[in-house]
């Protein structure tokens, strides 16, 4: 073909059309396929590791973070803890993602607008926020009225916590409130058996025949990998000596699933069916009749020491709760409790645990009574495969507060919360503190701090608790993660993460021996503007001056520590984390008397502790009475007489009964409430990180949602089917939940978890699920226990068309 | 076909069709032809500093891993950093040249020395240095060629790919399955 | 060479998902928000999957929850129908996913007998500064292509150079997955099925061994062990 002028326009135009076109296709065409993006490097570099501990719950896990670069990106357990031995459940191995949430506090927050919103927020300093807050609290000293701070926290055990403490000692305030956490009850049941005031310890690893009474064994279990590592002992780990476990619930729980036999029982008789079993065992001379006869008191009828007449365990087991009408009460064969209770005494090493589920569902006072009480009927109070007692941690004492008279004077006033009778902290509700709060009795509060803890979504009646926070002038948070709790406060000063802060962890709640665990910073400077809730206590402590400031001797947190390892060392017990071989070789020692610890100085047990995690002694000593059992008449104590206090007010009454009167909600199709803890939501922490809202339950792959359990029969009564959207409705709340069609569940009984339905936390739990606990009465345990949640009645409307729970906006 | 045909021929159809067919075509081509150098196209690379590999490894007999640190103990072989530099040219100039005036600046400043990458291996390919280097005695000139004896950095290298690497492991016997590189 | 399997004892475990999560923080998989787990995308190399006891009576609990990874079959289905030889099993038994060369076709999903392939419908995200945890020793898979369970293989690659470079062999409990490590009951064991030595022989003779759908003839290298009976042994 000639080429012409026309034929070379025509080309030349078209070759710029082409090009015109080709660079902006072309740039799209790569935009779509994505095989064609720019590959993600991540930065690569020397690696080591940095030893921490865990926060996620208040297990205690020894972590091993593994840096690239300095970069943390994975972390496992540390394999040297004597808590979790190298092992991490699924909240430890999701908590990188917390340390890099994309939503956490950058720094402190200064609210400018309504309270509520996020978006009142303003940035600032830590100059500022401590000018303004040390200001008010120097106000409050100079005018004498150093109660009217108050603190609200939901731990007692890091150095942080006892640093809080000691503040508001120095301070002069008697408002130390520390926040229930799920271990009351069973301190109480502790306390009552024994008299010691602490958690129970059991120790599954040697037990050969567990009865579990509703507990959660093997998920929100106190310290959950230790109790599972003990679980993997206890069935796999003694050739020959496989343990049996046997659960008693009125649902398909994982622990159940677990078990070797599930139990069904009525929702809230897990109790009842444990004083069966209780009952069997005394009627048919299967208890352990040493201890029985020498080592408790209650078992059978007796005076006490004003000569009052006082019924024993055997009498009122035998009058109260025959096997007749606990088999009608809880629904379980006769024969069923029979067998159970000859198994239970039969076996070599029987173990009664239950009911915890969970911190928030934490059982009744009366069934942990029962556990407390089936252990001691078979003698399994303080020997191997039973109820142990954690000696305390030799940490040195602090120095002595100076004497300072606003502080004195200040203490002696009454708590605000009305809560007497023993030393702060002591355990209170969130429910109450609102409605004390509001009534603005005995004193106003000017200045409400909260850590470690968000009781504005841990309450059965969130508005209740808003509203009172807005009659306090400066409320602080602490929270690292805007909260539910944040989202109400004047400041938000985020606290540090634990990968980025200095801690001594001590031991955790139902681990037997003491230990303290070192957390080294993994980061070489904290990845946002934040602050380890310790400094900024001995900052403000700086500011306000005078005593306050003088009773904070430390310059900083490690300088704390360090003086708290000093004592550690004096205390001239127990060594460094190690092997099972060091276990072993250090209770060969101590149980000849001797201390051989492998460090010489101070400096070296604070490098040991560095490079270990840190300090334990493993030598239980069995046995020893004067330690273990503190009531005043030196036995384990059968209280009858809290039982029956109890009895009245606590047992769920079944559904469908002649003389059902008991009922809160209307009578027709009510059903009987059953609250679970899943473990990665557990204490209501874990919704914020994207992968555990994935995990909540294998049976319920989706995730991301607050479910129902109903059974086939119960579903079919109502018209429901499986995956509609249900209104679950009490006489005190809503809410709406996702029906699932399962015979996971006993029938008449609707189960929800609780964890979800938060407002604040960031982009993956604001908004996710609804909040189960307000559906619960207010209504307490009469003796100050969590609220009963086994006597909540509630009805399922099927929920269509728009209320269906909408996808918040913005949502992936 | 002569020439008074192809006159006749346009003559006939009218000439806006000889034009569209050379439009149709200087169109198809310059479209893929810039689709194609948008596509393929990879930046040339631009060093901090136009580091002299000759004048350090050639004239002052410095070894590889004297920057470049880790290929002996890791996978990675590492580029040195402002502090590796310092020792040398941080207190006084070794030459006159304005490159080393350029980097003494800048490790006054205090800035990190960013260099960029020429040999990368795609994410998805673990290749480890110290097993290469370290284990199968393998020169560091067999992979990157002569690169200690250039006077300033390369702004594009060959890439290497896996016909490279399957080449040598095959003729040493070394093992070549998908997973001994893939990840 | 070595040939690896893993074995999963049903007695021990917990069903806690630990092993997971941890696979996905390991392997450095992309948090998925509701919306993609409410079209069953979010990706998860390893799942627990509640297997109904269709069986059981009395007090028998009817679930069976258990962890199923990629099962690593000598016989694999997966591999024979990939159309571009981006599955293949190597010579220590790990059936590899080349992701280069996947091109999304998914008939190996479908083929698995076990689901245990995820894919990628859209492009990985991490909000900042979630990105800073990825880890260099996994590849960050594009929009597009399947991924699944690797036995971690990228540990194997690691733990081997740094054996061979101190010139000795590689040791039993030097390569293990990051769900064997974490598990905290220990019920997950991983090793080398051809040393008579190791764990996994050892387990693997015990009377409560079976696999996962065996009449189906592929041969998974996961043996799983049976809760015990009361009394039963190991």
């Amino acid at each position: 073909m000639k080429l012409n002028r026309r034929r070379f326009l025509g080309f030349t135009v078209g070759a710029t059309a082409g090009t015109a076109l080709g660079v902006p296709v072309s740039q799209t065409l790569s935009d779509l396929v994505a095989s064609m993006d720019p590959p993600v490097y991540p930065p690569r570099g020397p690696e080591d590791s940095v030893l921490s501990v865990c926060r996620l719950c208040p297990g205690g896990c020894g972590v091993r973070a593994r840096r690239v670069g300095g970069r943390i990106v994975k972390l496992e357990g540390n394999p040297l803890h004597p808590v979790n031995g190298g092992r991490l459940c699924p909240k430890g191995q999701a908590a990188l993602q917390s340390l890099y949430h994309p939503d956490r506090v950058p720094g402190p927050l200064r609210r400018t607008g309504p309270r509520g919103l996020l978006e009142s927020f303003e940035p600032s300093s830590w100059e500022q926020a401590l000018n303004e807050i040390g200001e008010r609290l120097k106000l409050l000293r100079e005018q004498e009225r150093p109660e009217s701070l108050i603190m609200m926290r939901g731990d007692a055990r890091g150095t942080s916590s006892r640093l809080a403490e000691r503040f508001m000692k120095a301070f002069g305030s008697p408002n130390d409130v520390l926040l229930h956490r799920g271990d009351e009850a069973a301190s109480q049941a502790l306390y009552l058996g024994q008299g010691v005031r602490t958690m129970p310890a059991y120790d599954l690893q040697s037990a050969e025949y567990v009865l579990c009474l509703g507990g959660a064994l093997l998920e929100a279990w106190s310290s959950p990998v230790h109790t599972m590592r003990a679980y993997g002992e206890f069935r796999q780990g003694r050739p020959g000596r496989r343990g049996k476990l046997v659960h008693v619930e009125p649902r398909l729980s994982i622990t159940a699933a677990a078990a070797d036999e599930w139990i069904a029982v009525r929702p809230g008789t897990e109790g009842i069916l444990g004083l069966g079993v209780a009952g069997v065992l005394i009627a048919e001379n299967l208890y352990d009749r040493e201890f029985g006869g020498q080592r408790t008191l209650g078992l059978d009828d007796f005076r006490d020491r004003e000569g009052n007449f006082r019924e024993g365990l055997r009498t009122v087991l035998a009058r109260d709760y025959s096997l007749e009408g606990v088999s009608a009460e809880t629904g379980v064969p006769i024969n069923t409790i029979l067998r159970i209770a000859r198994e239970f005494a039969a076996s070599r090493s029987p173990l009664a645990v239950g009911p915890r589920k969970g911190p928030l569902v934490s059982g009744s006072l009366f069934d942990h009574l029962v556990v407390q009480w089936l252990n001691a009927l078979v003698g399994n109070i303080d020997r191997p495969g039973g109820v142990l007692v954690a000696e305390d941690v030799p940490l040195p004492p602090w120095p002595e507060l100076p004497s300072d008279p606003v502080a004195d004077a200040g203490r002696m006033r009454s708590r605000f919360d009305g809560v007497n009778g023993e030393e702060p902290p002591h355990h209170s509700y969130p429910e109450r503190l609102a409605d004390v709060l509001l009534a603005e009795y005995p004193y106003p509060v000017e200045v409400l701090m909260v850590l470690e803890s968000d009781p504005a979504f841990l309450c059965a009646t969130p508005e209740r608790f808003a509203r009172a926070l807005e009659n306090i002038p400066l409320v602080v948070s602490f929270a690292s993660l805007p909260d539910d709790t944040a989202l109400l406060a004047d400041w938000i000063l985020p606290e540090a993460h634990f990968l980025e802060a200095w801690e001594l962890d001590t031991t955790p709640p139902g681990v037997p021996f003491p230990l303290a665990s070192l957390a080294t910073p993994a980061v070489e400077t904290p990845l946002h503007d934040v602050r380890p809730v310790a400094q900024v206590f001995l900052d403000l402590a700086q500011r306000i001056g005078g005593t306050v400031a003088s009773s904070f001797p430390w310059p900083d947190l490690q300088t704390l520590i360090r003086s708290d390892v000093e004592g550690l060392y004096r205390a001239r017990r127990g060594a460094l984390m190690g092997t099972a071989f060091d276990e072993a070789w250090v209770q060969m020692m101590e149980r000849a008397g001797w201390w051989a610890p492998g460090y010489r100085s101070v400096d070296e047990l604070w490098r040991g502790m560095e490079e270990t995690g840190g300090w334990w002694d493993p030598f239980y000593d069995h046995e020893n009475w004067r330690r273990v059992i503190q009531t005043p008449s030196a036995r384990h104590e059968f209280r009858t007489d809290i039982l029956q206090a109890l009895t009245a007010e606590t047992v769920a009454r079944p559904m469908n009964t002649e003389d059902n009167e008991n009922t809160e909600g209307p009578v027709d199709h009510s059903l009987a409430l059953v609250l679970f803890e899943p473990l990665p939501i557990a204490g209501g922490r874990g919704a914020e990180l994207p992968f555990l809202q994935g995990i909540l339950d294998p049976g319920h792959e989706e995730g991301w949602e607050t479910w129902a359990e109903i059974h086939p029969e119960t579903a079919r009564i109502l018209g429901l089917s499986d995956r509609d959207f249900v209104r679950v409705e009490s006489a005190d709340g809503s809410i709406v939940a996702r029906a699932r069609v399962t015979s996971r569940v006993v029938p008449d009984v609707v189960a929800v978890p609780m964890g979800l339905g938060r407002r604040g936390g960031g982009r993956w739990a604001r908004g996710t699920g609804a909040n189960p606990l307000r559906l619960l009465s207010p209504a307490r345990d009469p003796l100050g226990g969590p609220p009963v949640t086994g006597a909540t009645r509630v009805r399922l409307t099927l929920v269509a068309g728009a209320e269906a729970r909408p996808l918040p906006e913005g949502r992936v | 076909m002569s020439e008074s045909d192809d006159r006749d021929r346009t003559a006939e159809h009218g000439w806006f069709k000889s034009i569209w067919f050379s439009a149709v075509v200087g169109f198809g081509l310059f479209f893929l032809l810039s689709g194609a150098v948008v596509l393929l196209s990879s930046p040339s690379t631009e060093q901090p500093i136009a580091f002299n590999h000759r004048k350090h490894v050639v004239d002052n007999e410095m070894a590889c891993s004297d920057c470049h640190q880790f290929y002996e103990r890791e996978a990675f072989s590492g580029l040195p950093d402002a502090g590796t530099c310092s020792f040398c040219h941080l207190d006084e100039p070794q030459g006159e040249s304005a490159e080393e005036e350029k980097l003494a600046k800048l490790l006054e400043s205090g800035a990190p020395l960013e260099w960029k990458p020429l040999f990368r291996q795609p994410p998805h390919v673990f290749y480890s240095h110290r097993r290469h280097a370290a284990v199968a005695q393998i020169e560091c000139s067999v992979c990157h060629g002569s690169i200690g004896e250039s006077e300033a950095p390369p702004s594009r290298v060959r890439a290497l790919d896996m016909d490279d690497c399957l080449g040598c492991h095959e003729s040493q016997g070394a093992r070549a399955q998908c997973t001994t590189c893939h990840r | 060479m070595a040939r690896w399997a893993m074995v999963i004892d049903l007695d021990r475990c917990t069903a806690c998902q630990a092993c997971v999560v941890a696979c996905q923080v390991e392997n450095n998989v992309p948090p998925t928000g509701v919306g993609e787990a409410e079209k069953g995308r979010a990706i998860s190399w390893l799942r627990v999957v509640p297997f109904v006891d269709e069986e059981a009576h009395g007090t028998r609990p009817p679930l069976r929850l258990t962890p199923l990874p990629c099962q690593h079959c000598d016989n694999p289905p997966c591999t024979k129908v990939c159309p571009v030889q981006a599955t293949s099993i190597d010579d220590e038994g790990l059936v590899a996913q080349i992701y280069p060369r996947c091109i999304g076709c998914r008939y190996c999903t479908t083929a698995c007998p076990y689901t245990v392939r995820e894919f990628n419908w859209k492009r990985p995200e991490w909000p900042e500064p979630m990105e800073q945890g990825l880890s260099p020793d996994v590849s960050i898979r594009p929009k597009g292509v399947v991924e699944k369970c690797t036995f971690c293989h990228h540990r194997l690659q690691r733990a081997r150079d740094r054996a061979r470079a101190e010139n000795r062999e590689l040791q039993e409990g030097e390569y293990m997955p990051a769900c064997v490590e974490t598990c905290p009951s220990g019920a997950m064991a991983f090793g080398d099925w051809d040393d008579p030595r190791s764990e996994v022989s050892r387990l693997s003779q015990s009377p409560r061994a079976f696999h996962l759908m065996e009449e189906l003839g592929t041969e998974p290298k996961v043996i799983y062990l049976s809760k015990g009976e009361w009394g039963g042994e190991v």
